[in-house]
């Protein structure tokens, strides 16, 4: 070969070698570092929906809801529980007490039944908590709500042993037996909704029911067997009401913004 | 025409056009085929799923680097890319600086131009050491002047006599003391200054590098944020296939130099390939399109379909949203935290498939079933592959690869198929016909043949029984012998053969001693002690129509007792439910009857007799057995086995010489040999015979050629179904199946017997094809016959295909050591005894509590079992499972739980047994018998934040495979990081408990009381007025000799993990902040309280003060 030719062809090698390093290097902006570093990042990743909001309660469209738990059948004598087992029992009753499974009131109505509207939305708990209490030897309130998620104290005003073992329904509510030896204030609160059942080993009759309703749409009939449910969002609404022993019965009732709704509930013997 | 001297160019013996023509062609033809293999060999399979995979991982580097980018603090922070919205409505990218690379920039420019003020620093430093230096060097020699006066100054003083050198009285001595104050002094004043010269120089360095640090701390945390950024986008980048560079090393020709798309290889040298010839470890190219099984934590786990993975819809084919998934079950494979690495034990050695191949149809995938076939089909042209004998392993058998490396092993966690056919195997005595390692040397599975006569209420229904088990009970495990299909050219030939081999027993067994029933049993009493609130305990194993439940396993461990009252005698049960090793005895080689002794009464006994016999099956009572008229078939059967070793005339003489009787029972005797009776019962005569079927060791590694299938009008190989699975569903389902169109001598018949509960229909049927030339018009109308015993059915064949021919090296297969053996010698013995009929032992069992219902019932449940070696000392449990009443016989009642109707029976264990028992209780490896519980804590949360599926909730619903499977898991990363065990620690595992002092001793009592623990723990059992048996708690005086007092300390912490439910509540609880004291105004030490309470519990004054409390407690 010549030399042109050799010079030639080096020329060559060498340009097509320059333009493949070139080529290779050019990276450049590389198309991740826009994606990593770009617009979309600085939203960040959320990851997935917040959880919806809870509800409050509206008392400027809210109505009532009233009744009486009605009981068909004269006032069945109350069962008497024996406590001559207990003898720590037996030095602070200073009266009998009965059986709170089955309470009917002197007017003819029915205690402890627990009246709810049936509806799955979720509202916000109130801040303060619940109550129930064991005192001479009983669960004070015999039925109970106390809101998801609402602090519930756990109290007992006895100075003996009691212990609250409370049994939930739910897979959400893990089941605890908690030993209460002293007059001591113990808060829980439950994932709704929920029914828990409240018992005492050391004093066997003892037992109470309490419901973890979502919202705050309950009430339970007292001593004169009425109920109020307030601030209702106005609407349609199915109503239950819920007996320890008798079961349960509902019904539809129309609310209207500030007006009062009577619906009463009849129970009787089965 | 040639010219002279010159090569002839015209005259050649070929056309040279010609010639070059087929010269061209041929070289045209050999360049493309060149540049066709070129281009084959280069355009794989695998490489587009490699591809897409890259775009996955492209993303997922990208949103990985994304979320890097915001933890650092985004564009705030570090360089990045923004929007930048313009007036006219356009918006644009722009690149940002970050705040740190700007502040960075600020500082470095700062310190740069700044440069008259680095060498002042300098100088300052320079200046302020040397000043240091001369200081301390002034120093030093005062003080060595100063020292060295001292020495000779306190020589002279000792000398003189002086008491205090510092004082002195000598007149010699006080000349010389003004010279050594005044070196003291001046030693100590350039000490001082020294000092200062240290500090001024220290600062001055200190200044310097603060100087020099304003720039490089704020470059530490760039760097520190932008490598973490950088790492994804590098990582991205070598996945990017925009890339041009990812693009050419992939390219034809110059992918032999640094591919990216290459094959994955894991050479697996622990199991092998048996060639015959040659054993060669496995060579698995899996991962090669499986590219994610072992990233669980980028891919979810799941079934690791490389194409088919939307969540609704699993058979969605090639889409592009298919995703790659992990392998399912990632805390058990192919995860580095597994058991099962992949690195170490590849994919075929679980999965089975072709070996060494790289395409989906040669490495043998197999569909799970006809669905998916189709799809398959369809899709990627699958068909089954003949050249390789060992096809994927469909999902529905995984399972049968796990026996072969856990060959120990009596029951695999994590393998709940194979456990499940284990179980099947095991109680339907397929080990009686069938050879197969696992049951050498096991039990026979039916009762003793011995004393027969006095068991059956009458040989009529022993006949109608052995002619048919099922009409008497439909849940036998007795199989079916008789009236199947390929008998049915042989009209009353079973008849015949039935009356013969109950005939020929007859004559081989004698009757047994009974008690005689006394006849005063009370059957309504009887029937509330066998089922009201569990009863005795009887429906933990038994089943009756009284107490019926469907939530309960089909197969039950002992027999429905529906229609006993039509089976046996009166005495014979009255007999049996008194003591069952009466009737059934161990016997060497032949261990008795697993039925345990109740410890009843007499009049128990006879309640129960009462009530069970009146529980007939009168429709079976009152069905007629027609026995032959004459005696031409036995003399056929003996004739035909007769033949088989003499002429026939002298056959047929021989049978002349037979009476009716001695006919019977010379064909009764062929037929036991035949059908192998001895194999599930002990025959007396029969005890070493062989068993009669095939031999199963192996089997799951049989060629399908070597399998039988009959001569059927299905063409099995081109309906894809010539496999050993499907010859071995056919079977199970029809045993007498293979038999069609064959012609055969009665003996040479099939003779499997068919189980009921695996009966099922043909395979033909289930896949909706019929049988021979109406197939195509059958398919289209017939139903899909449902098949009840299908689970049940894959669990056998699951089993049978485990046992495969051994090619695992010793070094992979799962060796338990002694502890494990015994534990696992243990395990055997609970599933035998059905310990878990009752007992609740890790999340499974606990059958009798169907039949305890409501809160009334939860009294009586039976205790959990979980971690009870380390609740119980070993001796206290070793003297209860021999008798559970210590001695006190018949009719007493429990010590421990008086109020339980159910009492723990005597199951009449030999010594070895209990060992065994108690060695698994005590070996088991579960977080109660963990020594290090804190260390069991933090690896079980790290666990469950690794693996999906094992938090808190999940797991209290979690069904008994899961449940075993955490602990095992857990137990094998707790072991090792350093965790151990109970049974690691030395005998008696005990930690013994300090004697206390008295006022430690009164202080426990004080708190005993103060706690009340009498006014449930109430001793001997006496139920306070006004109280049920329901709201009782163990009697606390057997606490010294049988609890073990570091799991009572644990117990005091938190009842409710280790039984629930319990009735004894958490007196220390700390779920909601730190523990709490129960005498806050006392002792506040929680950890003190519940030492003290343990400590007084095993103290030797303990029992009587106890009872003293108890007394006065209760009012008496």
């Amino acid at each position: 070969m010549t030399s042109r030719n050799d010079r030639a062809f080096w020329a060559a090698a060498a340009a097509i070698g320059l333009a493949a390093a070139i080529a290779a290097c050019s990276g450049g902006e590389s198309k991740s570092r826009r994606e990593i570093r770009g617009p979309a990042a600085a939203l960040g990743n959320v990851g997935g929906g917040q959880a919806t909001a809870l509800k409050r309660v509206d008392p400027t469209t809210g109505g009532t809801i009233s009744g009486t738990i009605k009981w068909q059948g004269g006032k069945p004598a109350p069962e008497r529980i024996d406590v001559s087992g207990n003898p720590e029992c037996v030095k602070v009753l200073k009266e009998a007490i009965y059986d709170e499974s089955l309470v009917v009131n002197d007017n003819e109505t029915l205690r402890f039944t627990y009246v709810s509207i049936d509806t799955n939305d979720a509202y916000e708990p109130p801040a303060d908590a619940a109550l129930v209490d064991q005192v001479a030897c009983r669960y004070t309130p015999h039925v109970f709500a106390v809101m998801s998620g609402q602090k519930l104290k756990i109290k007992s005003s006895d100075q003996f042993l009691h212990n609250a073992h409370y049994i939930p329904a739910s897979e959400a509510n893990p089941e605890k037996n908690l030993a209460m030896p002293a007059p001591m204030t113990i808060e829980k609160s439950f994932v709704g909704p929920d029914k828990v059942k409240f018992k005492c080993e050391v004093h066997p009759w003892m037992g109470a029911w309490c419901f973890v309703p979502t919202h705050p749409f309950f009430a339970v009939s007292g001593a004169d067997g009425s109920f109020t449910i307030t601030n209702v969002p106005p609407g349609t609404h199915k109503l239950v009401a819920r007996h320890e022993k008798l079961g349960e019965q509902t019904a539809t009732v129309t609310v209207e913004t500030g007006k009062t709704t009577t619906q009463d509930f009849t129970f009787s013997k089965k | 025409m040639a010219e002279e001297g010159k090569p002839d160019a015209g005259a050649t013996y070929y056309d040279v056009r010609r010639l070059n023509q087929w010269f061209f062609l041929s070289v045209a033809a050999l360049t493309l085929t060149y540049l066709w293999s070129v281009w084959d060999d280069h355009a794989r399979e695998w490489k587009g799923y490699q591809r897409r995979f890259a775009r996955f991982e492209y993303q997922r580097a990208v949103e990985q680097g994304q979320s890097a980018f915001a933890a650092a603090g985004g564009t705030k922070a570090l360089d990045g890319f923004v929007v930048r919205k313009h007036d006219d409505g356009s918006s644009e990218e722009v690149a940002v600086e970050g705040a740190l690379t700007k502040e960075l920039e600020r500082l470095r420019t700062l310190v740069e131009s700044d440069h008259a003020k680095r060498p002042e620093l300098e100088k300052a430093l320079h200046d302020a050491s040397f000043g240091f230096d001369l200081v301390s060097a002034d120093m030093k020699q005062a003080k060595a002047e100063f020292e060295a006066f001292r020495f000779e100054y306190e020589e002279l003083a000792h000398a003189a006599g002086e008491k205090d050198s510092f004082r002195p009285e000598h007149p010699d001595v006080s000349a010389e003391y003004d010279h050594f104050l005044a070196l003291k002094r001046e030693y100590e004043r350039l000490d001082d200054e020294a000092k200062k010269a240290e500090t001024a120089r220290d600062g001055a360095k200190a200044e310097l590098d603060r100087f020099d640090a304003l720039a490089s701390d704020v470059a530490a945390t760039l760097d520190a944020a932008e490598r973490d950024v950088n790492r994804f986008q590098k990582r991205a980048d070598s996945v990017d296939d925009e890339r041009w560079f990812n693009s050419f090393r992939n390219l034809i020709f110059f992918s032999f130099m640094a591919p990216s798309e290459t094959p994955r290889k894991v050479v697996v040298d622990e199991v092998f390939d048996d060639l015959n010839f040659l054993k060669i470890p496995k060579v698995d190219f899996c991962t090669t399109c499986h590219l994610a099984t072992d990233r669980s934590k980028d891919y979810p786990p799941g079934n690791a379909n490389v194409l088919f993975g939307s969540e609704k819809n699993p058979m969605e084919s090639k889409a592009d949203s298919a995703a790659f998934r992990s392998h399912s079950e990632p805390e058990l494979f192919c995860t580095s935290l597994s058991p099962h690495h992949q690195d170490r034990f590849g994919c075929s050695g679980c999965h089975q498939g072709g070996n060494q191949r790289m395409t989906f149809k040669l490495t043998h995938h197999t569909p799970t079933d006809k669905a998916e076939r189709e799809v398959w089909e369809e899709e990627f042209g699958w068909h089954p592959v003949h050249e390789w004998d060992y096809p994927m392993l469909g999902s529905r058998f995984l399972d049968a690869s796990c026996y072969k490396c856990h060959k120990e092993q009596v029951h695999i966690p994590g393998a709940p198929k194979w456990n499940r056919g284990r179980d099947l195997v095991e109680r339907l005595g397929c080990y009686g016909c069938h050879k197969m390692a696992p049951f050498d040397g096991h039990r026979k599975v039916g009762p003793p043949l011995a004393h027969v006569v006095s068991k059956f209420s009458s040989l009529d229904f022993m006949l109608k029984w052995v002619d048919s088990p099922p009409t008497f009970r439909p849940s036998t495990r007795m199989p079916s012998f008789f009236h199947r299909p390929n008998r049915a050219t042989e009209p009353g030939r079973d008849q015949a053969e039935v009356t013969a081999l109950v005939t020929y027993l007859y004559n081989l067994t004698a009757p047994q001693e009974l008690k005689k029933y006394p006849g005063n049993g009370d059957a309504a009493r009887g029937k509330q002690l066998f089922g009201e609130m569990g009863g005795k305990g009887c429906l933990a194993c038994h089943d009756i129509d009284d107490f019926p439940t469907d939530k309960l396993p089909a197969l039950r461990h002992a027999p429905d007792l529906s229609g006993i009252g039509s089976k046996v005698t009166a005495d014979w049960l009255y007999t049996w439910i008194l003591d069952p090793k009466s009737l059934w005895p161990d016997k060497p080689g032949f261990p008795g009857t697993n039925m345990p002794n109740l410890r009843l009464t007499e009049q128990q006994a006879a309640d129960f007799t009462a009530y069970l016999m009146t529980k007939r099956n009168v429709a079976f009572e009152q069905q007629l057995f027609e026995k032959p008229a004459d005696d031409r078939i036995y003399e056929e059967i003996v004739f035909e086995k007769l033949t088989e070793r003499m002429t026939e005339a002298r056959a047929k003489a021989e049978i002349a010489a037979m009476g009716g009787l001695e006919k019977r029972r010379r064909a009764g005797e062929f037929l036991l040999n035949h059908y192998g009776c001895f194999g599930c019962h002990e025959i007396p005569g029969y005890e070493d015979a062989k068993p009669i079927g095939t031999e199963l060791n192996g089997w799951g590694s049989k060629h399908a050629d070597r399998l039988d299938f009959g001569i059927v009008e299905m063409d099995w190989k081109q309906e894809g179904w010539f496999n050993r699975e499907k010859w071995l569903q056919q079977k199970l389902a029809n045993t007498r199946y293979y038999d069609r169109n064959k012609d055969k001598k009665p003996f040479e018949k099939l003779k499997m017997p068919q189980f009921s509960q695996l009966v099922g229909p043909d395979v033909a049927e289930l896949e909706g094809q019929g049988q021979g030339e109406h197939a195509a018009a059958a398919a289209e109308h017939a139903a899909i016959p449902a098949d009840f015993n299908r689970e049940d059915r894959e669990a056998v064949m699951t089993f049978v295909l485990s046992l495969v021919k051994d090619n695992t090296a010793s070094s992979i297969q799962k060796h338990l050591t002694p502890a494990e053996a015994a534990a696992e010698r243990g395990r055997l013995l609970v599933r035998e005894k059905n310990c878990i009929g009752c007992h609740i032992l890790y999340g499974e069992g606990g059958e009798i509590r169907q039949f305890q219902p409501g809160e009334e019932g939860r009294a009586f449940y039976p205790p959990i079992l979980d971690g009870q070696g380390a609740r119980t000392q070993p001796a206290w449990l070793f003297s209860f499972l021999d008798d559970p009443v210590l001695g006190a016989g018949r009719g007493a009642p429990a010590h421990l739980r008086p109020w339980m109707k159910a009492n723990m029976p005597t199951f009449g264990f030999t010594q070895q047994q209990l060992n065994d028992l108690v060695a698994y209780f005590g070996n088991e490896e579960v977080w109660h018998t963990s020594v290090d519980r804190a260390k069991w804590d933090e690896v079980a949360a790290k666990f469950k934040g690794d693996f999906a599926g094992y938090d808190e909730r999940s797991m209290r619903t979690a069904d008994a495979n899961k449940q075993q499977l955490y602990q095992v898991l857990v137990a094998r990363l707790y072991k090792k990081q350093g965790g151990r065990f109970l049974h690691e620690t030395d005998f008696p595992y005990l930690a013994p408990v300090p004697e206390r002092s008295s006022r430690d001793h009164d202080a426990g009592k004080a708190l005993f009381e103060k706690l009340s623990c009498v006014l449930c723990h109430i001793p001997g059992g006496k139920v306070p007025k006004g109280k049920t048996s329901a709201d009782m708690a163990p009697d606390l005086t057997l606490a010294r000799t049988r609890l073990a007092p570091s799991w009572v300390r644990h117990w005091l912490e938190g009842p409710d993990l280790y039984q629930q439910p319990t009735r004894m509540p958490t007196f220390w609880p700390n779920d909601a902040g730190p523990r709490t004291s129960v005498d806050p105004n006392g002792l506040n030490d929680p950890e003190l309280e519940m030492n003290l309470i343990r400590d007084y519990l095993f103290s030797s004054q303990f029992k009587d003060e106890y009872v003293e409390a108890a007394r006065r407690a209760l009012g008496e």
